[in-house]
């Protein structure tokens, strides 16, 4: 308790030198706290985008499907456990693994439409419109008119709407081709819009009904792939293992299941970047340190003749150290303290406004990538934790150095006034 | 120049700390080169990718086609032209010029098998076309086309999704110039595997003779004219004056960054990256310039005021605390630079295994597996007085601070 009277005493006699210090521990944890706020908001909303899109937690397709899928082939479409069927294999699914709250079972298949002269490419989604409503991204996503029930109704992307010409309670005639390969024509009525604030998404999509498109492609009790979802993204892993064991016991091996974050190679590059951006943090914190370091040098030599007296005066030398340590970690927490209010609060601002990046939404629309052109920088309790005590940690080990250095002189060269 | 060696002097007088500091700068310099090498070697191999085998340094089209290619997901086949002898012989006349092959660019739909998928078809000239593009060094199976061939040369994602070989039969399903459906068949004669992804799953290669008719083209008639110039540097500056000599509005002549777009703005956003992680270095390293500066002075009171009573200016006693900021820079930025230019050394000649970390075929942007470093001299000026014109910056407010104490209380009091 005396030792952190002493070193809070010692900080506040110097002023200028110590807000400095502390200030570039501040700079340092609202860098980090920016950044990690930024690629975490980046990477979750555009995670979130695939996993309520594109692959659930994890997706069921078969082998041969996954291989093929950029051709959307319907021949390879899940047929049920021993061809019993896709709604029974979803059913059973649900009863067998426990973590499975909801499957969406769903069909993707091309089609075109002719406007005017030019042919306009896109994709269906037949989807279970009653396990979409439990799952809510689409109806959440909806701006006008309403999610689509049963027969001809169709829900279109607000860019693709655009594109066509067309708007709610109009009729659009789509071109497809069945499960056997022959063409066929088929006439929609357009009875919501869809904005999900990907391009890709609103650009290229159209959903409608599960039996409808089973229906018209001839693929009575199909689906091309089934999106689970358990309870928790981050735990896809686990429920991927129980589907991969159910499916083996059942013998389908033909059957793979791959999670969110295994499908898609952007996914992937986010997720190895996660890893290397935290070597980049404490490279930032260490930066801050420094200056903290040389002002802690500067203390300890600027009191040489004090430690000397403390020395003599019969203070251990590991109570020494601690005097100085004590006053390192105070720079340490106060300017990380200082820091978390700071960037909690412009990380909290963000998160609300959103940060637009025109120029970003140019490169990813050239890519077949989801994400949003706005960055809603995450601000998450977490965050300012992880932040906080990465700089008070660092600052702390970093000042061992001359602290220890301080405890190891020796009175007499101390008192005397001998430089380190 | 006293003054200058005073600041000299005192900046070796607590050696650890003008190192320390001076690390935080080692570190900002390091680091741009670094990130700087690496932007202008993925976008080296980025842009020679797409004009190797995409678009290379200039291409002519009409205005309408590149309009309606940008716009429309169809190319359209009704925009054609022929070029004539005076297009010729100005590209011909270009400084850097190489070699020049048209082509008809149209979009089919692949089909083999039970499958089908949409690609673009490039109905090229055999003689010529590979005096232009590089696809047929990459030929992995089979052969290249030779006049007259009824095959087509696909890529090897194709020929993975289809389970093709040479030899296997194809169908392109595509809309004629007139605006009827038409089909081209015959085998698949060759499979290459360029370092481009997308050309490898989208790109389609056919004779332009035997595509003619069913095409419904004239003779002479193509989409784009492509032009291959010795370098990158002269592509730009040549296609704007081809633009000037043309002087007509029918045909629009691009470079290669107006044909990759999604690659240019891809470069702007890994400069604004770089630039951003520049300035947030920089921040802290001027934080800690002050702070040393600071400290200096705090320890030198009783000096600085010595000073002002032997008459120093204030101005005099500023310069001195500028100048050994400015040390502390140069130092930082010096070593920085050397053992940036060291890492690049070996960043330029090893390689960075790129292809372990992401496979870039998957994402569709044209890198490769090992990714070698670029020099580029004029970083290595640019960031040391960018580092050294801060240092000096940041301790001009510190360096007021410490010679407006007061002589008469800077002696008296410690």
């Amino acid at each position: 308790m005396q030792l952190l009277k002493i070193a809070w005493r010692n900080l506040k006699r110097n002023k200028v030198r110590t807000s400095i210090a502390v200030f570039a521990i501040t700079t340092v944890v609202v860098i980090v706290i920016f950044s990690r706020g930024l690629i975490v908001g980046f990477t979750e909303s555009s995670f979130s985008l695939y996993i309520n899109n594109m692959y659930g937690h994890v997706r069921i397709t078969t082998e041969e499907y996954d291989l093929r899928e950029p051709l959307l082939p319907l021949d390879y479409a899940i047929r049920g456990l021993d061809e019993g069927g896709a709604s029974e294999m979803a059913e059973t699914l649900k009863q067998e693994i426990d973590d499975i709250q909801y499957i969406l079972p769903r069909i993707r298949f091309g089609a075109m439409s002719s406007l005017n002269d030019d042919v306009v490419r896109m994709m269906g989604v037949g989807t279970d419109m009653a396990a979409e409503a439990h799952h809510g991204t689409l109806p959440d996503d909806l701006i006008e008119g309403r999610m689509p029930e049963e027969g001809n109704e169709i829900l279109l992307g607000s860019i693709l709407a655009e594109k066509l010409e067309k708007g709610v309670g109009e009729r659009v005639t789509f071109m497809y081709s069945d499960a056997y390969q022959s063409m066929r024509g088929r006439t929609f009525e357009i009875v919501g819009l869809r904005e999900s604030g990907s391009a890709d998404l609103d650009e290229h999509y159209f959903y409608l009904p599960l039996k409808t498109a089973q229906d018209m492609l001839w693929m009575d009790d199909e689906v091309t792939e089934m999106l689970v979802f358990g309870s928790d993204a981050q735990k896809a892993d686990t429920l991927q293992a129980e589907l991969d064991a159910f499916l083996n016991e059942h013998g389908a091996e033909a059957f793979t299941a791959v999670t969110w974050s295994n499908a898609d190679p952007f996914v992937q590059v986010y997720n190895e970047m996660d890893e290397i951006m935290f070597l980049v943090y404490v490279l930032f914190i260490l930066m801050g340190t420094v200056v903290v370091v040389s002002t802690l040098s500067m203390i300890v030599r600027e009191r040489t003749a004090e430690i000397g007296m403390m020395g003599a005066l019969g203070m251990r030398s590991r109570d020494i150290m601690n005097v100085f340590l004590l006053e390192g970690v105070f720079i340490g927490i106060i300017g990380s303290l200082l820091g978390v209010i700071l960037g909690g609060a412009i990380t909290f601002y963000y998160s609300l406004t959103g940060l637009r990046v025109e120029a970003f939404a140019e490169i990813t629309g050239a890519f077949d990538m989801l994400m949003e052109p706005v960055f809603y920088i995450a601000f998450t309790f977490e965050n300012l934790v992880v932040s906080f005590f990465l700089g008070a940690a660092v600052v702390a080990l970093a000042c061992l150095y001359p602290a220890y250095k301080a405890s190891k002189l020796k009175p007499v060269d101390a008192l005397q006034g001998r430089d380190m | 120049m006293y003054l200058l060696r005073i600041a000299a002097r005192n900046l070796f007088r607590r050696k650890k700390r003008t190192f320390i500091i001076a690390s935080i700068m080692t570190l900002a310099v390091i680091s741009f080169l670094l990130l700087e090498s690496m932007m202008i070697a993925m976008m080296d191999m980025s842009f020679g990718n797409v004009i190797d085998f995409e678009t290379p340094h200039i291409e002519i089209g009409r205005g309408e086609y590149f309009a309606e290619a940008e716009a429309g997901e169809i190319l359209p086949l009704d925009e054609t032209f022929s070029p004539d002898r005076e297009l010729h012989q100005e590209i011909e006349s270009l400084e850097g010029y190489t070699a020049k092959t048209g082509i008809i660019a149209f979009s089919g739909d692949f089909i083999a098998g039970r499958h089908e998928f949409p690609v673009q078809v490039r109905a090229v000239d055999p003689g010529t076309f590979s005096d232009v593009f590089r696809n047929e060094a990459f030929i992995v199976e089979g052969s290249f086309l030779e006049p007259g061939d009824e095959g087509v040369i696909i890529g090897a994602k194709l020929a993975e999704f289809f389970g093709l070989e040479s030899g296997d039969f194809y169908t392109i399903r595509f809309r004629d110039a007139d605006g009827s459906f038409n089909t081209i068949q015959g085998e698949v004669q060759g499979i290459v595997s360029t370092p481009h992804p997308d050309v490898n799953l989208r790109t389609v290669l056919v004779d332009k003779e035997y595509a003619l008719s069913p095409l419904g083209i004239h003779e002479g008639e193509i989409t784009q004219l492509m032009v291959r110039m010795e370098n990158r540097e002269l592509a730009v500056s040549q296609a704007e004056a081809l633009r000037n000599a043309l002087g007509t509005d029918e045909l629009e002549v691009r470079s290669y960054r107006d044909a990759a777009q999604y690659i240019v703005s891809l470069e702007t956003w890994g400069y604004i990256e770089t630039y951003f992680i520049l300035a947030l270095i920089l921040l802290v390293g001027a934080i800690g310039i002050i702070s040393a500066v600071v400290l200096s002075a705090i320890e030198r009171i009783k000096e600085i005021g010595m000073m002002k009573a032997l008459g120093l200016k204030e101005g005099q006693i500023v310069r001195v605390f500028l100048f050994e900021a400015g040390g502390i820079g140069a130092i930082g930025a010096f070593i920085g630079c050397v053992i940036g230019a060291g890492l690049n050394f070996l960043f330029v000649t090893r390689g960075l295994p790129l292809g372990a970390f992401v496979d870039f075929s998957e994402i569709g942007i044209p890198l490769e597996e090992t990714l070698y470093g670029a020099w580029n001299l004029s970083s290595f000026f640019v960031i040391f007085f960018v580092v050294l014109g801060i240092s000096l910056a940041a301790s001009i407010i510190p360096a007021y601070w410490a010679a407006r104490k007061d002589p008469v209380t800077a002696i008296r009091h410690t």
